[in-house]
């Protein structure tokens, strides 16, 4: 027999080897071996579990008290942030808003989308030392606010999985600010919290002088060595006014979609804003349902067109150039989806203009479309043109048409602990 | 200088194993490995087998067939390629998988470490918990309590 050294070793618990090896200095899986191989293992492990996504690995913390160390090693999960391949949508954080009522709404509702039955989860972000308003989500950080009134009221930036979150200071309160917050992993070793972190901050400002008013947007950024915000000097003239929450973050580009014809973009590093023109038809009175999402790191937007979903993406912004990626009519909607679909054209029709309208887009991410038709919410793919139910409405709430709905995906991402 | 580069590439070396096995190869072959690389060029001789000491023979045949297949730069195409590579990595056995990424990363074999490591993590991808320990042979050493509590850390995101 040739393997003369290591001739007594089966297949028992080599990855359990690898893993305790490597993280706890020595090994258990049944031969001996040198210092110099337990060094050469917690490469070799983490090399292979870092290839695997966030999601896998939360899970395989069940697998022995080895492997659970090991995923919860920092050195570990900062690697595992720069090597694994990003990871898709999760599931969607969805939050009521009253329209005509100067309360926050402390329930926070999550729907995961793998789940082969869907369970609606409470409490995730329990943890927190108050109850929450949702203000987004990137690369799997939360950003939220306290809901008002709070003794101390900050805004949180969290990771639901590690339950690490720090605070902010939030002044000059307003339950109708427009906060935008995003987070792009640096590929250099250390955390960079500077370049790592976008908080953003937009005021409407409205300046009566006489014989005329002015309106017009100013921004803030947050500046996380000083821990204060920064007034930029740019300004942006704009008529409409912002829609709560519905914000993409792209690449450090601020896109945010008004009640009117237009979006608003702010580049964050070079503090210069835009009014974009959306992919939609000018018309007076009520805008189709549109949504903005990210997707493939562009801005997309979907618009509901009488005829069916068009998904546009964002080619340049100083043109206000949209690409139609795809069309996808209601017919093909309903021949692919027999069993929650049909007569969608004319209910999306005759609905134009109420209140609740029959079809409404809730979020875009990755590709995936969380929509509401009639009382169900559903998860469509763009590619593959399925629809999967979701949920009840109500089991989500009752004031669903201002609701703010945020795209999450779990990662591994670290907080510094404020 | 057109003559020595010829001869170079002709040159043959012999790999030694820890169990005394030795295997004649290409240069070419042998120098995908840098740890390899890095020896002969502090080698006198280059007629002398050179040991890799923690490699058996069993497996360095393993990798010896991997370096000549990437050696040689014949009309396979890289979707070709990736085919080999995928039925080679998909015939070993565990055991062996263990032994050639020990290898690989010790002979600092880039491609090879690459694709056994991708191929464990591909292994474990679509895995629960459990069919992990069962596949992999692991013991659950946690108490049934201990096993819920990580579970009730973020039931939710078990949802996959």
């Amino acid at each position: 027999m040739v393997c003369a050294v290591l001739v007594d070793v089966s297949a028992a618990g080599w990855v359990l080897g690898l893993v305790a090896a490597g993280f706890l200095g020595y090994c258990s899986c049944g031969f001996a071996v040198d210092m110099d191989l337990c060094l050469l293992n917690t490469d070799i492990s983490y090399n292979i579990l870092s290839r695997l996504p966030a999601d896998i690995l939360v899970q395989l913390k069940m697998v022995s008290k080895g492997w659970q160390h090991f995923i919860a090693d920092p050195d570990f999960m900062r690697l595992q942030m720069k090597m694994a391949e990003p990871i898709l949508i999760s599931g969607y954080f969805f939050q009521e808003k009253y329209l005509y009522c100067d309360i926050d709404v402390e329930k926070l509702s999550y729907i995961p989308i793998k789940a082969k039955e869907t369970k609606i989860y409470q409490n995730i972000l329990e943890f927190l030392p108050e109850k929450v308003t949702i203000l987004g989500s990137s690369n799997g950080l939360v950003c939220c606010r306290s809901c008002i009134p709070s003794p101390d009221p900050l805004i949180y930036i969290c990771n639901p999985v590690s339950k690490k979150w720090m605070t902010v200071k939030w002044d000059r309160i307003n339950r109708k600010d427009y906060i935008a917050f995003s987070f792009e992993p640096s590929s250099t070793s250390s955390m960079n919290e500077n370049t790592d972190y976008n908080l953003v901050r937009v005021f409407e400002v409205d300046v009566h002088t006489p014989g005329k008013e002015e309106f017009y947007f100013t921004f803030e950024t947050y500046n996380w060595e000083r821990r204060v915000w920064v007034k930029s000097k740019e300004i942006c003239h704009c008529e409409d006014s912002l829609c709560i929450t519905k914000y993409v973050l792209v690449k450090g580009i601020l896109y945010w979609l008004t009640d009117g014809h237009i979006l608003l973009m702010f580049d964050i590093a070079n503090e210069l804003s835009l009014l974009i023109t959306l992919p939609i038809p000018f018309t007076e009175g009520k805008l189709p349902e549109i949504c903005l999402g990210e997707s493939d790191g562009e801005l997309h937007c979907v618009v509901v067109s009488p005829e069916g979903l068009m998904i546009w993406a964002l080619e340049d912004c100083f043109s206000s150039n949209w690409d139609l990626r795809s069309f996808i009519s209601f017919e093909v909607m309903e021949e692919e989806n027999p069993q929650y679909l049909c007569n969608l054209a004319e209910r999306v029709s005759t609905s134009v203009g109420e209140k609740v309208p029959w079809m409404q887009l809730l979020a875009f991410k990755d590709g995936k479309l969380f929509l509401r038709v009639s009382n169900s919410a559903y998860s469509f793919d763009i590619q593959t043109r399925r629809i999967c139910f979701l949920c009840d409405m109500l089991d989500l709430g009752h004031e669903f048409v201002g609701a703010t709905v945020v795209p999450y995906s779990v990662t591994m991402a670290s907080v510094a602990d404020s | 200088m057109a003559s020595t580069s010829t001869s170079t590439l002709s040159r043959k070396l012999i790999l030694k194993s820890s169990d005394g096995e030795k295997f004649e190869v290409d240069e070419n072959v042998a120098m995908q490995s840098q740890t390899i690389k890095h020896m002969i060029e502090d080698l006198d001789d280059i007629n002398s087998p050179i040991p890799v000491s923690i490699v058996t023979g069993t497996i360095l045949s393993k990798v010896i067939e991997y370096c000549k297949k990437h050696a040689t730069e014949d009309s396979d195409s890289d979707e070709q390629l990736k085919q080999w590579d995928k039925e080679y990595a998909n015939n070993m056995d565990l055991n062996t998988l263990y032994y050639l990424l020990l290898a690989a990363n010790y002979m600092e074999i880039k491609g090879l470490l690459e694709l056994i490591t991708q191929c464990v993590a591909d292994m474990i991808k679509g895995k629960s918990p459990e069919e992990i320990r069962a596949h992999f042979n692991i013991k659950n050493d946690f108490t049934p309590q201990e096993e819920a509590n990580i579970r009730n850390e973020n039931p939710w995101a078990f949802e996959n």
